[in-house]
């Protein structure tokens, strides 16, 4: 793989590289040589988008795939099946002869259920492919991109009324993790989602140290912090109880709003929040983890007394670097005396780990398979290469997809099979679907069309209809936007 | 020109009043001076009234969201920066300012148009209805910001009230519509994170509990 | 450069009432005053800096330029109607749905109910150098961007090209032109009376517009004649996305039959020059022969002759070639069972 990155007027991002490791894993090729560079061009700077150098890497490897298939004769799914990454998958270079590996991947299992609800078999099965002037492809894609970082701090507070605040300092993007991972911390405490209460928004507000909402990052770093969090207050909790209630804290447990010794004595959250107080010191934020970030040190110093303060770092061990992966399914209809085509179904199955909020993680599969689709079916902008200036300022001309772009109907479903290395089970979904959406749409149109028509993004009526008219790409593939 | 001496400058007569004789607004002369001499009129009919010639009126009442909201409007200035930068209606959001994403979507007589393009000295004596005049006085949203809600349709949500608003008026001439047709109805609105399929869903949700709340 | 998002430079804004109002101020402003119909092409100049008129003389108060009436021998569309109502009309519809299909298929629902029928046939073409305030030949200057060895010119034109390559952009133009529509233009002398395919011109008469129209005249109305009601009718745009965009070609049709042999027809299409073409000799050739695929081929090959396509719109022969035979022998439905 040779990746040459033109990134405008300034030096190297980091695309090239992604796109080497995101292939390396998707693919687990025997043996891959990769290499990039950079050239400089008298072009408007850029910057990363969605799955920076992820999205590029697959979107040239899954046409490969596709038409190394129908060369074999091998099912599209059953090569890739064949082909992806399962389990600890080992990806990049081998460092001192060893290699780096995923925390856990479960595609095999998110390509079969894909299979299963696009009933692909019987597409792919359909006859005539052709009717008139339309014809009709299937394509399936491998996706992934990264899916969580650790180490960030957790925050809460349990108050003598019987609540638990969560500190939240996620930046919410309207995916809502910002709210949704802070049920790992009620589910932890048993507490009824009713009784929490999540401060959020305004660093002044005494947030914990968060990870910055990017890099698909939030669901995977921030369960583990709450918790973290939950873990930390329940020990207090236990610990809070054994002192006023006599025993051992670990006799005690935590659930429905009580921390209980089986079939003995109890208290409530509110009256353990207020011996919290009673008590000072770390159970009420007057003392903190040393380990904690200074920025969270600041928040529980300044929550001290308010009830029980619970601050906790995730320590929680990793085996791995953290994935999430998505197969993607298209079918799409070409009028091939127009160039003209249409996306008849899409469905994203998603392996994402545990699933914390199904909406909201449906909206995320679909919202960026769609950037990705954009990408197949016409997102680009374009500068004149001899004044190096933009020409495509405007949305009809750089043309971000429409609803009428995709199908009123667009599918999703998700595995909800917990990663094993972290404590949740949730990874992290953005970024993943984006090279699914874009390939899926590229490896229907060559089912449609034939392998030979075009390697390139987007395709448009123009791509389709020269290449066809020539029976050979008339569109340099690098000459993508135009 | 006989006519430039005739001007109607009394805002609120109904339509067909105030078209009589109809050549409006030219500023020449000074903002002072016009607004001025439009402070001592009352705002009843005054058609027939002699001013100077060539004073134009740049201090006008619009009809938002069922109130008659006095403003100072540049000739030039678009409803979107009138409802935003001088009425305090941030609802109504400017995005690509070019008549093509459609989160500037506001309703005009019931009709959606895109504020951005819209000049607002051509909205005297029309209704408009921002996202902000949706929901009750008592705070009740309307049905169709209540589907938005019970089904989360929107991630960052700077599209939502372009959306919404465009739902609102085409559901006033289809209230019954198909997925597809209200995909049709909502084109002209673009989405970033491109939720559509949700943001389809949560406005179809909205668009029944536009027919139940109409029905009871 | 980045889109510019502040109000725009300031102008003197005059809503006459009667179209003798504004023809009067626009006497009295000459090439200074602006013409707005619904804004929508209007405002992307106005917004970029690239027009700077000291005077804007809106229509949208004069009721006489609004609405659909019938006529003796037709109907009368004012040239204020919105794409909107013109789509949703019901003798429109009824009679004249060509061109019912061709306005349903302008921009976005917000553009349609704001967008006029005569703004859709005056518009100024989409050249992204030429909007882009580039200095090119139909903005003044004296070369064509887009016709350069590295110019960008996948939407540019195939034919009648002189200096200038930018296409006509309308959509409701080309079925204008096969409805056999007449435009009423008010000029400086009077009423004038033109043919649709007369309201159009190329570079070659005029690198700077689009239109006939000169300072101070107004487009008023758009006549429709009973000569093609009801015939068989055909328009197909093909545009990028599904919304909002403009045709990178579309045809439109008016064809009446009889044995199936065609006996009387009027073709056109736009995105293929600066003016939105009737093909003449493609109506010539297939009038009194089998309306079938045969007769399709014949047209489509008649229809591109001559075209000379540019670096990256060599793809809008075969389109055209496509859409011509298709608008003449029509397409084939196509499902599938799901």
């Amino acid at each position: 793989m040779f990746v040459i990155c033109d990134n405008g007027p300034y030096d190297a991002v980091g695309d090239s590289a992604s796109s080497g490791r995101i292939v390396s894993l998707l693919y687990q090729p025997q043996a891959m040589r990769w290499r990039g560079v950079t050239v400089l061009t008298n072009t408007p700077p850029r910057s990363a988008q969605s799955s920076p150098g992820g999205l590029q890497g697959i979107v040239i490897i899954e046409p490969i795939i596709a038409k190394a298939a129908r060369k074999l004769g091998v099912d599209q799914v059953a090569i890739r099946r064949v082909n992806c990454p399962e389990g600890k998958a080992p990806f990049g270079p081998a460092v001192q002869g060893k290699r780096q590996y995923a925390t856990s991947a479960f595609l095999k299992e998110a390509l079969d259920r894909g299979a299963e609800q696009f009933k692909w078999s019987e597409r792919v099965a359909r006859t005539p492919k052709r009717i008139g002037t339309k014809v009709r492809g299937v394509g399936v894609s491998l996706s992934c991109y990264v899916g969580g970082t650790i180490g960030f701090d957790g925050l809460l507070v349990i108050t003598p009324e019987g609540r638990v605040i969560f500190q939240s300092g996620i930046g919410n993007l309207g995916t809502e993790s910002v709210i949704d991972v802070h049920r790992a911390g009620a589910e932890v405490l048993g507490v009824p989602w009713e009784k929490c209460d999540v401060v959020w928004g305004n660093t002044t507000k005494n947030l914990p140290f968060t990870c910055v909402s990017g890099g698909s990052q939030t669901t995977h770093a921030m369960t583990r912090a709450a918790h973290a969090a939950a873990m930390e207050a329940k020990k207090k909790l236990q610990e809070i109880a054994a002192k006023k209630l006599g025993g051992k804290p670990e006799q005690y447990e935590v659930g429905n709003e009580r921390v209980f010794r089986k079939g003995g004595a109890s208290m409530t959250l509110a009256q353990a929040a207020k011996y919290a107080i009673q008590l000072g010191g770390i159970y009420d934020g007057h003392e903190v983890p040393a380990d904690v970030h200074k920025l969270t040190k600041a928040s529980v110093a300044a929550l001290a007394g308010q009830g029980l303060v619970a601050a906790a770092k995730d320590n929680y061990p990793r085996d791995g670097s953290t994935f999430s992966y998505v197969a993607s399914f298209a079918e799409v209809e070409v009028d091939v005396e127009t160039g003209k085509y249409y996306i008849v179904d899409f469905l994203a199955s998603a392996d994402v780990g545990t699933v914390i909020h199904p909406r909201a993680l449906g909206g995320q599969v679909l919202g960026r398979s769609t950037l990705g689709i954009g990408h197949a079916i016409g997102q680009k902008w374009v500068f004149d290469p001899h004044y190096g200036q933009m020409v495509s300022k405007r949305f009809y001309q750089n043309k971000p997809p429409t609803i009428l772009d995709v199908p009123v109907d667009m599918q999703w479903t998700a595995l909800d099979i917990p990663d094993p290395e972290t404590p949740v089970g949730a990874r992290g979904v953005g970024e993943p679907p984006v090279a699914g959406g874009c390939a899926s749409i590229l490896n229907a149109l060559s089912d449609a069309l034939g392998d030979e028509i075009f390697q390139r993004a987007p395709v448009n009526a123009d791509t389709i209809l020269t290449s066809l008219e020539a029976g050979r790409p008339m569109q340099h593939p690098l000459m993508a936007h135009i | 020109m006989a006519d430039k001496t005739d001007f109607n400058t009394s805002e609120g007569v109904p339509k067909a009043v105030s078209r009589r004789n109809f050549i409006k607004g030219v500023i020449t002369s000074g903002v002072a001076v016009s607004s001025a001499s439009y402070l001592f009129r009352a705002s009843t009919p005054l058609n027939g009234q002699q001013s100077a010639v060539g004073v134009g009126e740049r201090l006008i009442t619009l009809n938002v969201n069922g109130q008659q909201r006095r403003v100072d409007a540049m000739k030039q200035e678009t409803l979107a920066s009138t409802l935003r930068y001088k009425l305090g209606l941030t609802g109504t959001k400017l995005g690509c300012d070019r008549a093509e994403c459609g989160s500037c979507t506001v309703l005009i007589d019931d009709i959606p148009y895109y504020a951005c393009s819209v000049l607002t000295h051509t909205v005297r004596g029309r209704k408009v209805l921002t996202i902000e005049g949706l929901a009750n006085r008592d705070g009740t949203l309307h049905p169709v910001q209540q589907g938005v809600i019970d089904e989360q349709g929107f991630q960052c949500a700077f599209c939502m009230p372009g959306f919404i608003m465009a739902t609102v008026g085409f559901l006033k001439t289809k209230p019954n519509p198909t997925r597809q047709e209200l995909a049709q109805g909502i084109s002209g609105n673009l989405c970033r994170c491109q939720d559509y399929d949700k943001i389809l869903t949560s406005l179809m949700r909205g668009a029944e509990n536009l027919r139940r709340s109409n029905r009871g | 450069m980045a889109v510019i998002r502040d109000v725009m430079a300031a102008f003197e804004l005059y809503q006459p009432s009667s179209v003798a109002d504004a023809q009067k101020l626009l006497e009295q402003h000459g090439s200074d005053a602006w013409v707005l119909a619904g804004g929508l092409d209007s405002f992307d100049w106005l917004k970029d800096r690239i027009k700077k008129p000291k005077v804007v003389v809106d229509l949208s108060g004069i009721e006489e330029l609004r609405g659909v009436r019938t006529t003796t021998d037709g109907i009368e569309i004012g040239a204020m109607t919105t794409l909107t109502e013109v789509a949703n009309h019901p003798i429109i519809k009824q009679k004249y749905d060509l061109l019912a299909q061709a306005a349903e298929l302008v921009a976005s629902p917000q553009i349609r109910n704001q967008g006029t029928i005569g703004g859709n046939v005056s518009q100024d073409t989409r050249c992204w150098y030429y909007r882009g305030g580039w200095p090119c030949y139909r903005a003044g200057g004296n070369i064509c961007y887009a016709d350069t060895p590295e110019g960008r010119n996948r939407e540019h034109a195939i034919l009648h090209a002189e200096r200038c390559v930018a296409v006509n952009p309308s959509d409701t133009a080309p079925a204008l032109i096969a409805l056999d529509a007449k435009f009423v233009l008010r000029t400086r002398k009077g009423e004038r009376v033109v043919d649709a395919e007369d309201y159009f011109i190329g570079p070659d008469i005029d690198i700077t517009r689009l239109h006939i129209l000169q300072p101070g005249d107004l487009l008023t109305a758009i006549r429709i004649p009973s000569t093609w009601a009801g015939a068989q009718f055909y328009f197909e745009k093909i545009r990028d996305r599904n919304v909002w965009d403009f045709p990178l070609m579309n045809v439109a049709s008016a064809m009446v039959t009889s044995d199936d042999r065609i006996e009387r027809i009027r073709i056109a299409v736009n995105g293929a020059a600066a003016r939105p073409l009737r093909l003449k000799a493609v109506e010539d050739a297939v009038r009194g022969r089998p309306r079938n695929a045969a007769t399709g081929e014949m047209a489509g090959k008649l229809a591109v002759q001559g075209a000379v396509p540019l670096q990256f719109n060599a793809y809008k022969i075969p389109l055209m070639r496509n859409l011509v035979k298709r608008a003449i022998s029509g397409v084939q439905e196509a499902t599938w069972a799901s």
